[in-house]
């Protein structure tokens, strides 16, 4: 029951992940090429486009969010690391591990929760932040990445270890 | 009970839950001490997309992680080898230098040891240096170049506390271009101490030295011929006012994608592009939700008047400016062991009070800061640095530590100097 239900998650997780990966490379693409482009607009032909500034801002809360609950599949927050770095003993280790996931998840659904009540308030404020795109539609990735970053934690809870481990690159290897 | 869930917090901050929930749930539980909507924590989040420097973050780290996983490394070992290997201990001083310009492009997140340590271990192993001057040289260039632009920590800092001054008088005293030309001797001070230190090792153990050759210095020079100009970019586009701090961000990302993808081609577009804006952008998430979280902390603390009663138990201990900076510098070390950019974002809108009633310039206050930053990185037993260097190197971090000894000391003598000569910040300003 709990390797089926645990399961089921993870597939869940697996066909999220490639939405949100392409969501991520194209909002990076995006920043690069509209940034350079006002650059460009406005040292060589003295003009500008006035929404592309807005739209780079906003497409770092967006990127900065993703990039966050990507952080999360691989057990790379930041953290204060002093205690996991004392403990040697293996089942030491994996009952701290065990209980920071456990806080970990239940303040990201409180946030989660907070982050909801947020957007439906923008939501009713009928502002916009650029061309028709309303403000809460800019923020509806904090609540969408905490989501996922809520579904990571509970999947490596139930695992023990994080989705993604840590491969080391090529030039890891130190010659001796 | 408050205080319980008070202590609940540090405890869980303490065994490793991330930051950016520590602060977070820390703002929440003040909000709702003080009857706040809590929703309220979202508008401070909110401010990451209305503020226009944030966009250097992903951007930069994206530049420096594309340049780490190219052959720049390489090429700027070959150039400065060519260019000064042939001094003695010249080769140290190869380190510092590449590092520092790594560490500068990727705001010391331990790219820097990874990429650079590699690289440099090696060659200075052959060149006769011994062990303990390796580890030591390359853990402490982990975080040296803080002070040199584009600095990740440098343009964090120079927004929150821009933000902080502006809050006290109007007049946000701090910009990203002043902070870059303010840290910039300071920079180059550290540099120049540590590679003075390195010559005179490097004399004493009479390591092998690499003789100059004009035909050596062109090749490596004609190699790294489109990694060069990118600082030059960067510095007369914020200096000469082609575009702003946070624009310099994009073109450098635009610059180094052409360079390393398509002339290079060290990395390919259909292999590495998606991995190497992944792996960046976790390093750069990681920071955005702090910096939302915390920007929602110190709101908090700002609306509970804790800066001022600060300075009102700070002015009833210390009354000279001297002593002040002197206690600065003590807690300033302790606090950046602890995290860079948390310590940024937390303990600058604090200081900040305090440091403005001393009467310190705000700019020699952000390099102190930044220097502590850079010391702090070093400093056991949760030094960063000193914690990525052992993973890298398969090194006991006491190991480290010991090592790094004489450049910690040499930083901090700086520091010294850097703080209580506040002309080597001020006199490149107008």
């Amino acid at each position: 029951m709990l390797s089926k239900s645990r399961d089921l998650l993870l597939r869940l997780e697996r066909k999220l992940f490639v939405f949100e990966e392409w969501a991520l490379v194209a909002g990076l693409v995006i920043m690069i090429v509209a940034g350079t482009m006002q650059v460009v607009l406005r040292n060589f032909f003295n003009t500008g486009v006035e929404w592309a500034d807005i739209l780079v801002r906003s497409l770092v809360l967006w990127v900065g969010f993703l990039g966050a609950s990507l952080a999360t599949r691989k057990a790379k927050h930041i953290n204060i690391e002093i205690v996991s770095k004392i403990i040697t003993n293996p089942t030491l280790a994996k009952i701290r591990l065990r209980t920071v996931l456990a806080i970990s998840l239940a303040l990201t659904i409180t946030l989660l929760k907070i982050a909801i009540d947020y957007t439906i308030i923008e939501a009713g404020n009928n502002m916009y932040a650029f061309l028709r795109i309303p403000t809460w539609m800019v923020f509806i990735i904090v609540p969408i990445s905490l989501f996922l970053i809520a579904l990571r934690l509970l999947i490596e809870l139930l695992l023990g270890e994080p989705i993604e481990k840590e491969v080391l690159s090529n030039n890891e290897v130190i010659p001796q | 009970m408050t205080i319980l869930l008070i202590i609940g917090i540090i405890i869980a901050a303490f065994i490793g839950v991330p930051l950016f929930l520590i602060l977070g749930s820390a703002t929440i539980l003040g909000y709702f001490l003080a009857g706040e909507q809590l929703a309220g924590l979202f508008i401070e989040v909110y401010k990451i997309a209305t503020t226009p420097i944030f966009m250097a973050i992903p951007l930069f780290i994206f530049a420096g992680y594309t340049m780490a996983e190219s052959k720049t490394p390489q090429r700027l070992v070959d150039l400065s080898r060519a260019l000064i290997g042939w001094l003695p201990g010249g080769i140290a001083v190869v380190a510092l230098i590449t590092c520092a310009f790594f560490t500068a492009f990727t705001g010391a997140s331990g790219v820097t040891i990874i990429a650079m340590g590699g690289l440099l271990y090696p060659i200075l192993l052959k060149e006769k240096y011994s062990e303990d001057f390796t580890l030591g040289i390359l853990t402490t260039t982990g975080s040296l170049g803080l002070l040199f632009p584009p600095s990740l920590p440098l343009i964090l800092y120079a927004v929150i506390a821009g933000n902080a001054y502006s809050s006290i008088n109007g007049d946000p005293g701090v910009t990203v271009d002043k902070l870059f030309l303010a840290a910039l001797l300071p920079g180059i001070i550290l540099v120049v101490a540590l590679s003075i230190y390195s010559i005179f090792i490097g004399n004493k153990i009479k390591v092998n030295k690499t003789p100059f050759n004009w035909g050596r210095l062109w090749t490596a020079l004609k190699e790294a011929k489109y990694e060069l100009p990118l600082p030059v970019i960067v510095i007369v586009g914020i200096y000469g006012g082609f575009f702003t701090a946070s624009e310099a961000a994009a073109v450098s990302a635009i610059y180094v994608l052409i360079v390393e993808f398509f002339i290079y081609r060290d990395i390919s577009i259909k292999k590495d592009l998606v991995r190497v804006i992944k792996e960046s952008s976790v390093l750069a998430g990681g920071l955005m939700v702090i910096i939302g979280m915390a920007m929602a902390f110190t709101n908090y603390l700002v609306e509970r008047e804790v800066p001022f009663m600060l300075v009102n138990i700070m002015k009833a201990h210390i009354t000279s400016q001297t002593t002040f900076l002197m206690v600065l510098n003590v807690l300033l070390i302790v606090i950046c062991m602890i995290d860079n950019f948390s310590a940024i974002l937390v303990v600058v809108p604090l200081i900040i009070p305090v440091a403005n009633e001393f009467g310190v310039n705000p700019l020699h206050l952000g390099v102190i800061f930044l220097i502590n930053l850079e010391i702090g990185f070093l400093t056991p037993p949760i030094g960063l640095n000193v914690f990525i260097s052992s993973y890298r190197f398969k090194k006991n971090f006491i190991e480290i530590f010991k090592a790094t000894l004489p450049f910690y000391i040499i930083l901090v003598i700086c520091l010294l100097l850097i703080t209580y000569i506040p002309w080597l910040t001020l006199c490149l300003q107008k």
